[in-house]
């Protein structure tokens, strides 16, 4: 019997159809214990980038940089600032009444010791019931000081004092505590607080630029005009006067040394700052430092271990750059 | 290419809504003919002084009284004489306490009522008129509302009101059918005599602008882009798998 001849083997048990190949599996090999099913749907092939050219690859980070910076100014004027007035507001109060319960407030543009007032200096509170205002007065009214709060004009006198006190609020950002003073009705009357008492000014009228100015003080009179923005909040389109005077008894003056022809344009209202453009170069030089560290990082250490350290850094850098543009807007902003 | 058709109804949508409003507007404004589309103007005094009541009504003919707005129009108890004046006194002659405020205006508010209807909502402005002289003083009040682009959406009105002397009245404007206007800026003019007690006087403007979410185009757009993005998931074809690529 030939082997063509030979009774065909004993039928093995039917094996089961084998599965039909998936494409792009590998099934594991014989000498293995089984691995996971293969998926039912075929993952997607992982997207491979052209990389970009150097040119593009500046592109990219200067447009993500200006994005950047464009969302953190918004996000400092909108709500950073208003948390850092309330701060700065709480810490005013608490330094201003420890000043009046020991006597020390300013009474002039020195201090107790003789030494002129630097800005940010507290020198009263001003409370206006009628629109909400419950506000610390600092000296000065440059852009950085009226973060803190509404500002004294160092060349005009204390409120209360006899002249014509001048003080300058932000419309919108860092509070905004100026806001709504275009709803003081002739009339409405307010206190200012000062290390020499309380006055109360009664209101005379709201005035635009261009409208009639109320008529000089006689010697010994006091009057007291609140400045700020007007128009659109964050789109100031003026400068809008509430012009108050005094219905209470008339302080004694105090000494100034600062003339309106010695004070800087910066803090007069509506007034840009560009004394400290030097802090905005510095601002941007360390967010050009940490977006070049972040991709030099990204490289050597991967995407992730970046992230976790980079997005602090960079985010800190875009903050601080977009606070130091804040004084290269009008003041009263 | 069918979503870019969707997206191209939306925003045909959209702007017809938000023409809708301005149309509705002039629409009036042509039937009255005297431009006096809905702002309602009313006058009030100061408790100091009679008034002679509120003089409300005569434009747009609908008159109303208060108009719920906010402003009090309080005047801090002003007294008719200004006799608390610590030496605030001007120097000209036959100068008072109160010539430094001859004609003063201010408490100008503005307010918004939302309405479910997105055609309505009704907008609140007021303003005080103060006359700081021992005459009577007639002031005619110009009002006007603009809209984002400048375009007039409602007004002008113009009313004399006469100011008793030394005292202030409170006017309380209402403009329906706002819509969806999302900026709004409202224009006053107030025009005295020219002088009055021998002070002279001039015409003194102001604006206030407001910001309205245009709720009913904003739910349009929501409601728009769901049913856009479900229409292209129900209507898009398969894509097909290159499988060459991954094996």
């Amino acid at each position: 019997m030939s082997v063509i001849d030979a009774p065909p083997a004993a039928a093995a048990p039917a094996a089961p159809p084998a599965a039909p190949p998936v494409p792009g599996y590998m099934a594991p090999p014989p000498h293995l214990p089984p691995g996971p099913r293969p998926p039912r749907r075929i993952p997607k092939p992982p997207v491979q980038l052209a990389p970009l050219t150097p040119a593009q690859a500046i592109t990219r980070s200067v447009l993500i940089t200006a994005v950047l910076l464009v969302f953190a100014f918004l996000v400092q004027v909108v709500v950073l600032s208003q948390l850092q007035h309330l701060e700065s507001q709480q810490r005013l109060r608490d330094s201003f009444r420890a000043q009046l319960a020991a006597g020390t407030a300013p009474v002039s543009e020195a201090d107790y010791t003789g030494k002129m007032l630097r800005s940010t200096s507290p020198v009263g509170i001003l409370s206006i019931p009628q629109i909400g205002v419950s506000e610390v007065l600092v000296e000065g009214t440059d852009s950085d000081t009226l973060k803190t709060g509404a500002g004294h004009r160092r060349d005009t006198p204390l409120p209360g004092q006899p002249g014509i006190s001048v003080l300058i609020g932000r419309a919108g950002a860092y509070g905004g505590p100026f806001s709504h003073i275009q709803e003081l009705a002739p009339g409405d009357r307010f206190s200012v607080r000062t290390g020499q008492g309380k006055s109360t000014f009664e209101v005379i009228g709201v005035r635009y630029a261009g409208d009639p100015t109320p008529a000089a003080l006689a010697r010994g009179g006091s009057r007291l005009v609140l400045q700020s923005a007007r128009g659109p909040a964050f789109a100031p389109s003026g400068v809008v006067y509430v012009d108050a005077r005094l219905v209470s008894p008339v302080m004694d003056a105090g000494a100034r040394w600062t003339t309106t022809g010695a004070l800087p344009p910066e803090e007069r209202a509506l007034q840009a700052d560009t004394r400290e453009v030097w802090s905005l170069v510095f601002a941007l030089q360390f967010l050009l430092a940490a977006h070049l560290g972040a991709a030099w990082a990204r490289r050597r250490v991967g995407s992730r271990k970046t992230w976790l350290v980079g997005a602090p850094v960079v985010a800190l850098a875009v903050l601080l750059a977009a606070d130091r543009i804040v004084p290269l807007l009008p003041n009263v902003l | 290419m069918k979503r870019m058709l969707a997206a191209a109804l939306l925003a045909g949508a959209a702007v017809v809504l938000t023409a809708a409003a301005p149309v509705s507007a002039f629409a009036a404004d042509d039937l009255e003919g005297g431009g006096d589309y809905p702002i309602s103007v009313t006058v009030t005094g100061d408790g100091s002084v009679p008034s002679g009541g509120s003089d409300s009504g005569g434009f747009g003919g609908s008159g109303s009284g208060s108009s719920g707005f906010g402003s009090s129009g309080s005047s801090g108890g002003s007294a008719p004489s200004d006799t608390v004046d610590t030496g605030a006194k001007p120097s000209g002659e036959g100068a008072t306490a109160v010539a430094d405020a001859a004609f003063s205006l201010g408490g100008l508010r503005l307010g918004y009522l939302i309405s479910p209807i997105p055609t309505q909502g009704e907008l609140s402005t007021s303003v005080t008129l103060r006359n700081g002289t021992d005459a009577p003083m007639p002031v005619t009040i110009r009002a006007w509302l603009t809209g984002p682009l400048g375009n007039r959406i409602g007004g002008p009105v113009e009313r004399t009101v006469t100011l008793a002397p030394q005292t202030d009245r409170t006017l309380r404007m209402r403009v329906g059918g706002v819509g969806q206007w999302t900026f709004i800026t409202s224009h006053l003019e107030a025009t005295p005599p020219k002088s009055v007690d021998g002070v002279a006087l001039k015409k003194l403007t102001r604006e206030q602008s407001i910001v309205i979410a245009p709720w009913a185009i904003l739910l349009i757009v929501i409601v728009g882009a769901g049913a856009g993005y479900g229409i292209s998931v129900a209507v898009r074809r398969p894509r097909r798998v290159v499988q060459e690529s991954f094996a």
